[in-house]
């Protein structure tokens, strides 16, 4: 029997990837570690681009 | 435990198909797979019948058909309400592969399998296919289905893992639609059903990787559906593009489905790259996809309609350490992948499994070892616990009764009328797999009672008259047939239905009435699969070569693969002495299904016509190997060892072997005396069968080209014993004296039958009655005697499992000789000529006609 504990993947080299702040088919295909990458970007992003509020409209 | 995967990932791609992949490897568009493919062994896998994903998955991930494992169809009845839902993982009767790995302490996992729904708890995790399912938009809360993960300690983490759709942007539909930016998305939805789709396959993708990254593991099956639901929307506009394809449409979506591979293939790198160069990969597909001439412009009205563009075989491709590489494996189907892997991991596999293990893939080969079943082995295999697991469909007859005695409310109408619907399909599929797995008695009853419930519903008929014919219930079928043409004019008009006429006529050794059927399906049809296999096999029949060579091309055009048309080409080629062709073809045929006794036999006999005497007999021995009691395989053995390869021991072998081990069929040819089984005897000796007599009876006038007849028939009744020297050959037997033939043999009877007053005119002229023929005195009494003989023939051979028969009217014989040479010529099944059988019928021996008649 093999030790399973051995098959862990989590000790993988970190690897750097490019991160677009669109997204893309590659971080995808990344999987989880792409994914939380992306949408670690977009919250970052997000946060020091916060939506404008919409003007009021004006009063007829 | 021999084990010989460390760890071992299954990898489930819906629909993915060769055709598809093997322009985007030869282009480097699937680096991945390419690698794959190198550092192990691929092949086609075939599909079962019927071709619905949650059965056939289920049949993958068992080892088992759908009638042992319970999965059928797409949708079921809810055990609680009544109400039909998707079909659930709870309805398996059978333990999975990860059950049987679970309690043999190997750590598995499981995601997006289908059906896996509610997950099981096994000992690791396990993301049900109702995992990824969006019910809100984007901004909306986005609570997971309940039960979708195991354990649940992990929901908060792996939920965190699902793509919803509206969070793709266009960079990640470009890839697919480059012109994307054109598409209203108003009127055309298009985009957002690619964006779901990508978002379910990454959402399933990313919990998969983040198992990998995460836990202890040794097996994890990983299912994606995405490419068979990319090929049902946009397989349209694939290149080439489809004459009735709307041209903006086909320059806006003609890469969506090379894009989707494509996707694929980075996932699948990724996969590699987390699972290490020690890990052992199986991907497979459960069936493939028509991308070419074969996609069908329109789809009827049916439950299952969609199934029609899935092509037969999938793909498959084991690669490992320990895996051969770069070879290709033959044979598979979805039933081998379950004991594959069990032998994989050094386990024994169950003895009621269906399929069987591809040991030959290793490269240091093992014996296959065996165990009963795994069904009653006990240990914590992760099965939901029995009170869930259930038969829903009892659960709905349950429901049904409590309902009828008052204790529940009465279901809502559309409910139970939707639950009857689905429970009919249900017992269609089951009815199919049957079918396909040549249990066609069990589908009788099935169909019968579908077809008695809803006697308007085409495929219900359909299936049942197949069913009859394969069961030689030819007038049931024909019955069938009739009600179907009646239906409708479509339904009149179905080529199916002169496909299936044309396959009777066939059985009945009438090959030229099926040939009118077979061509005008053909003519409405041409893609009908198997149409031309049987136009095919219709012309060899008939020995007309030449046209049995173009139908089978046309077979091969639309499924090169077929093992069985590159069989049929060589034997059309052979017959022609093309015997280079023979061979390309016949290698062609074993190729893609080694075991073949016929192909092999076919490829030796062109081999031997070339003068390459080894192979002929190593083709020769494959033959007898694969079918020990191939006769004709001995014999040409016998003579190549003998005659050609000076290795007599081996003839004597194969002399002895034939002499002392196979009974052939023996011929017989009956009736009543003069009712022209002499002239039978003779067509046979003309065409080529080897004829049992002691030619003691010589030809006189009125029967000029003599008796052929053995004396010993005449004492059959005291001594049967000699009869055994007759097999392969052709015996005169007269009605009154079939009944002593000895049991232990098969025969083939051809019966023949002609005009009672012809008969005894006949009789009474032989024996010097000549008067009585000119006065035409009919002798009533002797009538009556001879038609209860021919009578208690007929119920005779009617009553034995170990005959066949053919009926011949001398009559038809006489008007249309080529047409009964050749219906002869298929029921004996021994490459008899019915040209040369012709030559041995002549009008002039017609003299005993009744005036009366003409």
């Amino acid at each position: 029997m093999s030790d399973p504990s051995n098959n862990k993947a989590e000790n993988l080299p970190p690897k750097t990837y490019e991160v677009p702040l669109e997204g893309s088919l590659g971080l995808l295909a990344l999987g989880a570690e792409g994914l939380l990458q992306w949408r670690k970007k977009r919250a970052e992003w997000l946060s020091q681009n916060p939506p404008k509020p919409l003007p009021d409209e004006p009063k007829s | 435990m021999n084990r010989k995967a460390k760890k071992l990932i299954l990898l489930g791609w819906d629909a993915a198909d060769w055709k598809i992949i093997h322009p985007l490897l030869d282009s480097g568009q699937m680096p991945a797979l390419k690698r794959l493919i190198e550092n192990g062994v691929m092949g086609n896998i075939a599909t079962l019948d019927p071709p619905l994903s949650p059965m056939l998955w289920t049949s993958i991930a068992t080892g088992k058909t759908a009638d042992k494992h319970g999965i059928l169809g797409f949708a079921e009845p809810d055990p609680n309400t009544g109400k039909v839902r998707p079909v659930s993982v709870t309805s398996r009767n059978v333990k999975a592969i990860w059950n049987i790995l679970a309690q043999n302490n190997i750590k598995s996992h499981v995601v997006g399998w289908w059906p896996s729904h509610p997950a099981e708890p096994i000992d690791g995790v396990y993301v049900s296919n109702q995992f990824a399912k969006p019910r809100a938009s984007v901004n909306e809360p986005w609570p997971l289905t309940e039960n979708c993960i195991h354990p649940k300690s992990l929901e908060d983490t792996l939920a965190q893992l699902r793509v919803h759709p509206g969070e793709l942007s266009f960079a990640h539909l470009i890839p697919f639609v480059p012109e994307a930016i054109k598409i209203d998305q108003e009127k055309d939805k298009s985009l957002a059903s690619i964006a779901a789709l990508l978002a379910n396959g990454s959402s399933l993708h990313a919990a998969a990787t983040w198992i990998l990254q995460n836990q202890e593991w040794e097996f994890l099956a990983l299912y994606l559906n995405e490419i068979d639901l990319f090929s049902h929307t946009f397989m349209r506009f694939h290149p080439p593009k489809m004459e009735d394809a709307n041209a903006e449409q086909y320059e806006l979506y003609k890469n969506v489905i090379n894009s989707a591979y494509r996707f694929h293939d980075m996932m699948l790198e990724r996969l590699m790259e987390l699972a290490g160069p020690d890990a052992t990969f199986v991907l497979v597909s459960d069936h493939g996809f028509h991308s070419d001439h074969l996609r069908p412009r329109a789809l009827p009205d049916d439950p299952a309609a969609p199934a029609l563009e899935h092509a037969p075989y999938g793909i498959f491709c084991v690669s490992g350490p320990a895996i051969k590489k770069d070879e290709r494996v033959f044979g598979a189907t979805l039933l081998n992948i379950t004991p594959t892997i069990l032998h994989l991991f050094g386990l024994p596999v169950g003895r009621d499994m269906d399929g069987q293990a591809h040991a030959e893939i290793l490269e240091e080969i093992r014996p296959v070892e065996f165990i009963d079943s795994w069904e009653s082995i006990a240990g914590s295999d992760g099965q939901h616990a029995g009170e869930l697991r259930e038969d829903p469909w009892a659960a709905q007859e349950a429901l049904k009764q409590l309902v009828d005695l008052g204790y529940i409310e009465a279901l809502d109408e559309n409910d139970t009328e939707a639950g009857e619907r689905v429970r009919r399909e249900s017992r269609f599929y089951l009815a199919r797999v049957f079918l396909s797995t040549r249990r066609v008695e069990q589908a009788v009853p099935i169909l019968e009672e579908l077809y008695a419930a809803a006697p308007d519903t085409f495929r219900y008929g359909l299936r049942l008259a197949f069913a009859y014919q394969q069961l030689n219930r030819t007038a049931d079928t024909r019955r069938i047939v009739d009600a179907l043409r009646k239906l409708d004019r479509q339904a009149r008009n179905m080529p199916q239905l002169d496909f299936l006429e044309g396959s009777i006529l066939f059985s009945e050794n009438k090959p030229r009435r099926a040939l009118e059927f077979l061509r005008k399906a053909e003519n409405s049809v041409a893609h009908l699969p198997g149409l031309h296999m049987l136009i095919g096999q219709v012309y060899i029949a008939t020995r007309n070569w030449h046209d049995a060579e173009r139908a089978y091309i046309r077979a091969l055009a639309i499924d090169s693969e077929n093992a069985r048309a590159h069989h049929g080409l060589a034997l059309a080629a052979l017959r022609q002495d093309k015997f280079e062709i023979a061979i390309d073809e016949a290698l062609n045929a074993v190729g893609l299904l080694f075991q073949f006794p016929g192909a092999h036999y076919h490829l030796g006999e062109a081999l031997y016509k070339t003068g390459d005497y080894e192979r002929a007999a190593h083709a020769f021995s494959v033959c007898v190997a694969q079918m020990p009691g191939a006769r004709r395989a001995h014999t040409w053995l016998a003579d190549l060892y003998k005659n050609k390869l000076n290795q007599p021991e081996k003839a004597a072998y194969h002399q002895t072997f034939v002499a002392q081990n196979i009974r052939g069929t023996i011929y017989i040819v009956s009736g009543l005396p003069r009712s022209g089984t002499s002239m039978m005897m003779q067509m046979l000796r003309a065409g080529g069968l080897e004829i049992m007599t002691d030619n003691l009876r010589v030809k006189d006038e009125n029967n000029p080209h003599g008796y052929l007849e053995d004396d010993r028939v005449k004492r059959i009744h005291q001594d049967n014993s000699w009869v055994k020297n007759a097999s392969g050959k052709a015996l005169k037997v007269v009605a009154p004296l079939l009944q002593f033939l000895p049991q232990t043999f098969r025969y083939k009877i051809m019966y023949m039958q002609r005009d009672l007053n012809e008969v005894i005119s006949s009789q009474q002229k032989m024996i010097g009655q000549q008067k009585a023929v000119t006065q035409k005195v009919f002798p009533v009494t002797m009538a009556d005697a001879m038609h209860k003989q021919s009578e208690k023939a007929i119920a005779w051979i009617k009553a034995q499992p170990h005959v066949e028969v053919m009926y011949v009217n001398y009559t038809d014989v006489i008007a249309s000789p080529l047409e009964q040479a050749e219906n002869i010529a298929l029921f004996i099944n021994d490459e008899l000529d019915p040209v040369k059988m012709v030559e041995a019928v002549q009008e002039n021996l017609y003299r005993n006609r009744n005036q009366q008649t003409n």
